[in-house]
C-alpha cells in the first residue's frame, strides 16, 4: 500500500502530468484575478520595445534604441514628455509609480498624472541638477527644503538692512517670517502661496463691479481669515440652440473647494433675455492666500454685477465686456475704469456700440471696427477708461474698479527647462529632496484613486525631461512599474459579473 | 502511412508520446475553455493573455500526437465501450454547444434558435462518431506501431 502510495506521488509521469494541468489552472486564476483584482496588489510592468499589457505608451516614437559600450540596447527619451496610460481593472485606493531611468545630462525631471477635472496638475519633481549642485545650506522639514545663500555672502537683507542674510532654522520659521518675496525662488509651488498682505483687514463692506461679462472667465481674488461672500447674476442670451450652463470653480492651493452648475432658463435660442439667475458662493472661514474662480460657460450666457466683500479682484488675462444695447434694453453706458500689468493689451469690439476711442497713457487707441483685434504693448501698469463696455480685452491680470489689485510682488518661479539665473535670489525653496548628481535615478511616487483623472478605466500619467529637446540631454528609460492597491472587494458587483453572461443565456 | 513511417526515424520513447498527447488533450480542452470565455465576456482573456500562443500549443502537441501517437494499448485500455456516462457527457457538450452558437447569433431571432439546436444535434452525433466510430480501425494502426 505504501509502495504504492510512493510509487504514485514519485511517478515522473503522474508528476509531470499534474504540472500540465497546473500550467492553464493557474493562468486563468492570473487572468481572473487581473479581471477582478482579488489580490490585494496588482504590479504591472513596462520594459521599452515590450508590449507592456496594460501599461500602453501614448507614443512609441518618443523612445528611441541605441547601444552602449556593451553592446546592449538602451532606450532613451527623444521629446520632452513621454505621455504613458494605465489600464485597470477596476477602482483602487492607491496607485504607486516607479520608474527607473538615468539621467545622464537632463536638468530636471518630473512625473505627473492627470488630475480630476477642477483640480490642477501638480508634477512631482524628482530630479533638479540646479538644485543638486546648489552649494547652499539647507533646511529640510521631510517634504520642502529651503536652500539659503551663505552668510556674509555680500547680498543685502531687505528686512534687517544688515550685510548679512537672515539664516532660517526650520521651514516653520521661513513660512512664518518670509524674507522679501523678490529674493525667494519657488521650484514646482505656486508662487502665489507666499502672498501675505500684513496689514490686510477683512471687510463686511462690499463692493459691487456694475458690469456684465460674456462667456468664460478667470478671476482671482485675495482672502485672510473672513468668509468668502460673492454675488453674481447670470442671464442666458437664448441667441443659440444650445443649453446655456455656467460652471464655477473654486480653487484654492489647487484643490477645488467649492463648484456649482447654474442651469439653462428652459429657453433654447429665440434671443430673447433670460430673468435675472443669482448665484452666491459664500466659504464661513478662509485661510489666507489667492483663491481663483473659474467660470466656465458658452459665449450665451452672460453674469456680472459682482458683489463681494473681497476687495482684491482681479480678472486673470482676458475679459468680454457685455453692456449696453446689444445685451440689455437699456441704451446707456457706465464707463468702466480698468488697470492691466505691463505686456501686451489687445482689444476688440463685439458691436458697432463697442466702436470707441480709448486714452492710453495719454494716448488716443482708436477702435474703427468690429470684431477687429487691436493692440498695444503697455510697459507699466497702466489705467485706462472704457466708455461704452461692449468689447473684449486681453491683458495682463486685469482689475476692474472699485475692485483692487493685490501686491505684485511674489517669488520667482525657477524654470526646470533651462539653468535658472539665481543672483537676485537668496532663498530657494521646493519639494525636493536633492540627491547626487547625474546618474541612476529612481522616481518613487503615490497616488490616491481621488488625486487621479479615470476614464474608461484608464489612467494617465507623464515623465516629464523639460527642454529636452532643445539641449539634446540625455535621459534613460529602463523601466516603468504601477502597483495597484485594491480598496474593499466589491463582491456584489463581481457575482453579477459573473452571473451576467448566463443570465443573457437564459433569457 | 507514408509520412507516419518517415517520421519513424524521430521517434520519441513511450513516455513522451504519452505527455505529447496529454499536453494536446490539456491544451486543447483550456483552448476552448478560453475561447468560451472570450466568447462570453469579450476582452475578458485576449487582454492579458494571446491565445494564440495556446493554440500554437495546442496545434504543436496536436500535430506530435498524431505523427507519434500514443497507444493506449501500451499503457492500460483497450476499446471503450458506450456508457450512460458517456452520452450525459455528450449531451452536456452539445447543449453547451449549442447555447454557445444560440448566443453568439442571437440576433437572427428564431432562425437562432433552429441553428443552435441542429448544431446541437450534429456536435451530439459526431461525439459518437469521433469517440466510437473508427475503432477497428484504430485497434490495427496502433498493433502497427507498438515500440
Amino acid at each position: 500500500m505504501l509502495a504504492t502510495i510512493r510509487e504514485k506521488i514519485f511517478n515522473p509521469v503522474l508528476f509531470a502530468k499534474t504540472i500540465i494541468v497546473l500550467i492553464p489552472i493557474f493562468l486563468f486564476l492570473w487572468i481572473f484575478n487581473q479581471n477582478f483584482f482579488i489580490t490585494r496588489t496588482l504590479t504591472y510592468h513596462f520594459k521599452p520595445n515590450t508590449k507592456g499589457g496594460n501599461i500602453t505608451l501614448g507614443e512609441r516614437n518618443n523612445l528611441v534604441a541605441s547601444y552602449n559600450k556593451n553592446n546592449q540596447l538602451e532606450w532613451r527619451l527623444d521629446t520632452d514628455s513621454l505621455k504613458f496610460s494605465v489600464k485597470i481593472p477596476r477602482s483602487f485606493e492607491q496607485a504607486k509609480l516607479k520608474l527607473n531611468l538615468n539621467n545622464v545630462s537632463q536638468n530636471s525631471v518630473t512625473l505627473s498624472a492627470q488630475s480630476p477635472e477642477n483640480i490642477p496638475a501638480s508634477p512631482y519633481l524628482a530630479d533638479y541638477y540646479f538644485l543638486n549642485t546648489l552649494p547652499w545650506s539647507q533646511v529640510t522639514d521631510g517634504t520642502l527644503t529651503l536652500w539659503q545663500r551663505e552668510v556674509g555672502s555680500g547680498v543685502k537683507d531687505q528686512n534687517s538692512n544688515t550685510n548679512e542674510l537672515r539664516q532660517y532654522k526650520s521651514i516653520a520659521e521661513f513660512e512664518s517670517n518670509l524674507p522679501p518675496l523678490s529674493t525667494i525662488g519657488v521650484v514646482n509651488l505656486d508662487p502665489e502661496g507666499f502672498i501675505n498682505i500684513p496689514d490686510y483687514k477683512p471687510t463686511k463692506e462690499k463692493i459691487t463691479i456694475p458690469h456684465f461679462f460674456r462667456g468664460s472667465h478667470d478671476m482671482t481674488f485675495y482672502a485672510k481669515n473672513e468668509p468668502i461672500d460673492i454675488q453674481f447674476e447670470k442671464f442666458d442670451l437664448n441667441r443659440k440652440h444650445n443649453e446655456d450652463t455656467l460652471k464655477y470653480s473654486l480653487i484654492f492651493k489647487n484643490s477645488t473647494i467649492a463648484s456649482g452648475t447654474i442651469g439653462d432658463d428652459g429657453t433654447i435660442g429665440g434671443g430673447r433675455l433670460s430673468r435675472a439667475m443669482p448665484v452666491n458662493i459664500y466659504i464661513p472661514n478662509a485661510s489666507p492666500g489667492i483663491y481663483h474662480l473659474d467660470i466656465k460657460s458658452t459665449e450665451d450666457v452672460i453674469f456680472g454685477n459682482i458683489s463681494t466683500t473681497q476687495h482684491y479682484f482681479t480678472f486673470e488675462n482676458s475679459v468680454f465686456l457685455a453692456d449696453g444695447p446689444a445685451y440689455f434694453n437699456s441704451p446707456t453706458f457706465q464707463p468702466i475704469t480698468l488697470s492691466v500689468l505691463p505686456g501686451q493689451l489687445d482689444f476688440n469690439p463685439a458691436h458697432e456700440f463697442g466702436l470707441q476711442t480709448i486714452l492710453i497713457n495719454k494716448k488716443k487707441f482708436n477702435l474703427p471696427t468690429i470684431k477687429e483685434k487691436r493692440g498695444i504693448e503697455v510697459r507699466e501698469p497702466t489705467s485706462f477708461v472704457v466708455s461704452h463696455g461692449d468689447l473684449s480685452i486681453q491683458g495682463s491680470s486685469i482689475v476692474i474698479e472699485p475692485a483692487k489689485r493685490f501686491p505684485l510682488e511674489v517669488p520667482i518661479s525657477l524654470p526646470l527647462a533651462t539653468q535658472p539665473d539665481a543672483r537676485e535670489i537668496n532663498y530657494i525653496i521646493a519639494p525636493y529632496q536633492p540627491r547626487e548628481t547625474y546618474g541612476p535615478l529612481s522616481i518613487s511616487k503615490s497616488y490616491e484613486l481621488t488625486e487621479l483623472f479615470v476614464k474608461s478605466k484608464t489612467l494617465y500619467f507623464s515623465l516629464n525631461a523639460p527642454g529636452l529637446m532643445n539641449t539634446r540631454s540625455i535621459l534613460k528609460v529602463n523601466d516603468i512599474e504601477v502597483k495597484l492597491t485594491r480598496g474593499p472587494l466589491p463582491l456584489g458587483k463581481i457575482l453579477n459579473m459573473i452571473k451576467k453572461p448566463f443570465v443573457n443565456i437564459w433569457k | 502511412m507514408e509520412i507516419k513511417r518517415y517520421f519513424k526515424i524521430f521517434n520519441f520513447p513511450p513516455v513522451a508520446k504519452e505527455l505529447f498527447s496529454f499536453v494536446f488533450e490539456v491544451s486543447l480542452v483550456s483552448y476552448l475553455l478560453f475561447y468560451l470565455i472570450e466568447s462570453l465576456a469579450p476582452q475578458f482573456i485576449t487582454q492579458f493573455f494571446n491565445l494564440n500562443l495556446l493554440l500554437g500549443t495546442t496545434m504543436l502537441s496536436g500535430a506530435l500526437t498524431v505523427i507519434f501517437p500514443f497507444s493506449k494499448k501500451m499503457g492500460e485500455k483497450g476499446l471503450h465501450k458506450i456508457t450512460i456516462k458517456d452520452i450525459l457527457v455528450f449531451v452536456f457538450l452539445s447543449l453547451i454547444s449549442s447555447a454557445l452558437i444560440w448566443y453568439k447569433i442571437k440576433s437572427l431571432g428564431k432562425t437562432a434558435v433552429v441553428v443552435a439546436a441542429l448544431s446541437g444535434i450534429v456536435v451530439f452525433f459526431m461525439s459518437f462518431i469521433v469517440m466510437f466510430g473508427d475503432q477497428d480501425g484504430k485497434k490495427e494502426d496502433s498493433d502497427e506501431y507498438i515500440d
